[in-house]
């Protein structure tokens, strides 16, 4: 045997190895492990900046005086907490009303669909892998915080955006990836662990459409080797995101943060439905994860929690909670946040 | 254009589907002949001889990843591209002529039985792929489908590339032992 006939036959490896050889290889550009660690910190404060952005978003229509950014000290307390519905299991979402979630939401004249494994993509024909496509290649249309602002602010996203969502990373002339060298002031706060769990191997943010009262983005999570087995259980998964609700929803504590969890999102109500997160679809190499998001109070604690269901039912919770928020907030991105309050 | 889409041109036949597909796998085809080439001109060639190619093929061909395909396509039509120059280069052109003539005369049964073994080698190193954990198959790949150096599939991967070599090297005597144990070395 020659050289070239392995070179070959390597050359014919399976479509789904290549495939994927070719996400981790050419999806995501580093510069070793400190620009990988800057990585899962450029997806986490662009997905923290979402979050908090659609605080201070609802907080600049509130009629009263938009109060100021949430209080490291108070943050996470409320006096009428009275239930744990993220770590308990029994409150956890059946799959009939995950299901519900799943109902088409439409967003400045486009349609979110959702496909056969309840992943939501922006047009019908996508499919569930593409998805991911689009989840990826949103970041073409927000280069940078500037692009980023400038979209938010000017109204959203055009269709030829979208049409451009679809492309997968280019390894040429488009570097899909946050620059992790934009992000040089952060550095991971210590009560990120659970986010760095989460957000272990490559995580990416992308804000991909905005309303007065929504946030849509996209985590895209392909855990390391190391987390594999904990994922390779879970076969779906429901985003929560909590919040100091300002409506009739339940609410509840997790960790002592008061939340509005799984009674709200197992209505079958597509404004309802905007205020959470959602699951997209799991596979055996990587979890994908979407959230919308629309707070109710700029001074609520927000606490995202990921619950993964097992395929015998089984409830898998990972969560990153609220309390690095505040300090972001006042230590990383407050210029940030603020800058996309809209002018009154 | 999804993908989905720009298939549905090629089953119509509609001669838009290369331009589509060019605008949004051109650059990435182009780094995959590039990698192998490392000639602008030939890198345009192969990437150009790819859209013909997959127009001729699909269909009947249906790739289920076209970006994987096309990418296969591109590779393996740069490595032709890349032999023939180094033929060229050894002999003037004339060697791989004058074996090309020779063959004629030889008993085609060789060929047949390198076919054979070649599909045989390429199955076991799709399973052997395939076993390896997902990291090393990927740096594997990324190192001998994609031809990154070793540098730049450290920087790519976020590994030190110490790592990243000791990986491959390991990679390449398990692949050794796998193919000496499926007697095909």
């Amino acid at each position: 045997m020659k050289p070239e006939n392995l070179y070959d036959a390597v050359g014919n490896a399976p479509d789904r190895l290549v495939e994927r050889a070719d996400n981790r290889l050419n999806g995501k550009k580093a510069g070793g492990a400190r620009a990988r660690v800057l990585t899962v910190l450029a997806a986490a404060v662009l997905c923290t900046a979402a979050l908090v952005t659609a605080v201070l978003l609802i907080a600049g229509r509130r009629d009263t005086p938009v109060p100021p950014p949430v209080d490291s000290d108070t943050a996470g307390t409320r006096p009428d907490d009275t239930a744990e519905p993220g770590a308990n299991d029994s409150e956890a979402p059946t799959q009939a009303e995950t299901q519900d979630l799943y109902a088409d939401v439409s967003v400045k004249g486009h349609t979110l669909k959702k496909t056969a494994d309840g992943a939501y993509c922006i047009k019908p024909t996508i499919e569930p892998k593409k998805h991911v496509g689009a989840i990826v290649v949103a970041d073409v249309i927000c280069r940078d915080r500037d692009d980023l602002r400038s979209k938010l602010l000017n109204g959203g996203f055009t269709d030829a955006d979208y049409q451009a969502m679809y492309m997968w990373p280019k390894t040429e002339d488009g570097i899909l990836l946050p620059d992790p060298n934009n992000l040089k002031d952060v550095s991971l706060p210590d009560d990120w662990k659970a986010l760095e769990l989460l957000l272990m191997g490559r995580a990416y943010y992308y804000l991909v459409e905005n309303e007065p009262n929504t946030m849509f983005a996209f985590v895209r999570i392909i855990p390391d080797e190391q987390y594999q087995t904990e994922y390779d259980s879970i076969k779906s998964m429901a985003c929560v995101a909590v919040t100091k609700p300002g409506g009739t929803e339940e609410e509840g504590t997790f960790n002592g943060i008061p939340c509005t969890v799984y009674e709200y999102i197992s209505q079958n109500n597509a404004k309802k439905f905007r205020g959470h997160w959602i699951n997209l679809s799991t596979d055996k190499e990587e979890l994908y994860a979407s959230l919308t998001y629309s707070p109710e109070s700029p001074s609520s604690s927000v606490m995202l929690d990921l619950v993964g269901k097992t395929e015998d039912g089984t409830a898998y919770t990972i969560s990153f909670h609220s309390k690095a928020y505040p300090e972001i907030l006042e230590t990383y991105t407050a210029d940030f946040f603020r800058s996309f309050r809209p002018v009154p | 254009m999804n993908d989905r889409d720009i298939l549905a041109l090629y089953q119509a036949r509609d001669e838009r589907a290369i331009t589509e597909t060019a605008d949004k796998y051109g650059a990435y085809c182009a780094a995959v002949a590039r990698n192998v080439l490392h000639d602008p001109q030939d890198e345009e060639e192969c990437v150009n001889d790819t859209w013909l190619t997959a127009w001729n093929r699909i269909p009947p061909d249906l790739p289920d990843v076209l970006r994987v395909y096309l990418g296969r396509l591109t590779r393996n039509i740069s490595t032709l591209r890349r032999r023939e120059k180094h033929r060229e280069k050894r002999g003037g052109g004339e060697v791989p002529a004058a074996l090309d003539e020779l063959a004629e005369c030889v008993d085609s049964g060789e060929d047949i039985e390198a076919d054979y073994r070649q599909k045989e080698l390429t199955e076991a190193v799709g399973r052997f792929l395939s076993r390896l954990p997902a990291r090393d198959c990927d740096l594997f790949l990324g190192r001998y489908w994609f031809l990154y150096p070793t540098t730049e599939l450290a920087a790519r991967t976020g590994l030190e590339e110490n790592y990243v070599r000791t990986v491959l090297s390991r990679t390449r005597h398990k692949l050794r032992v796998y193919l000496e144990k499926e007697k095909l070395l």
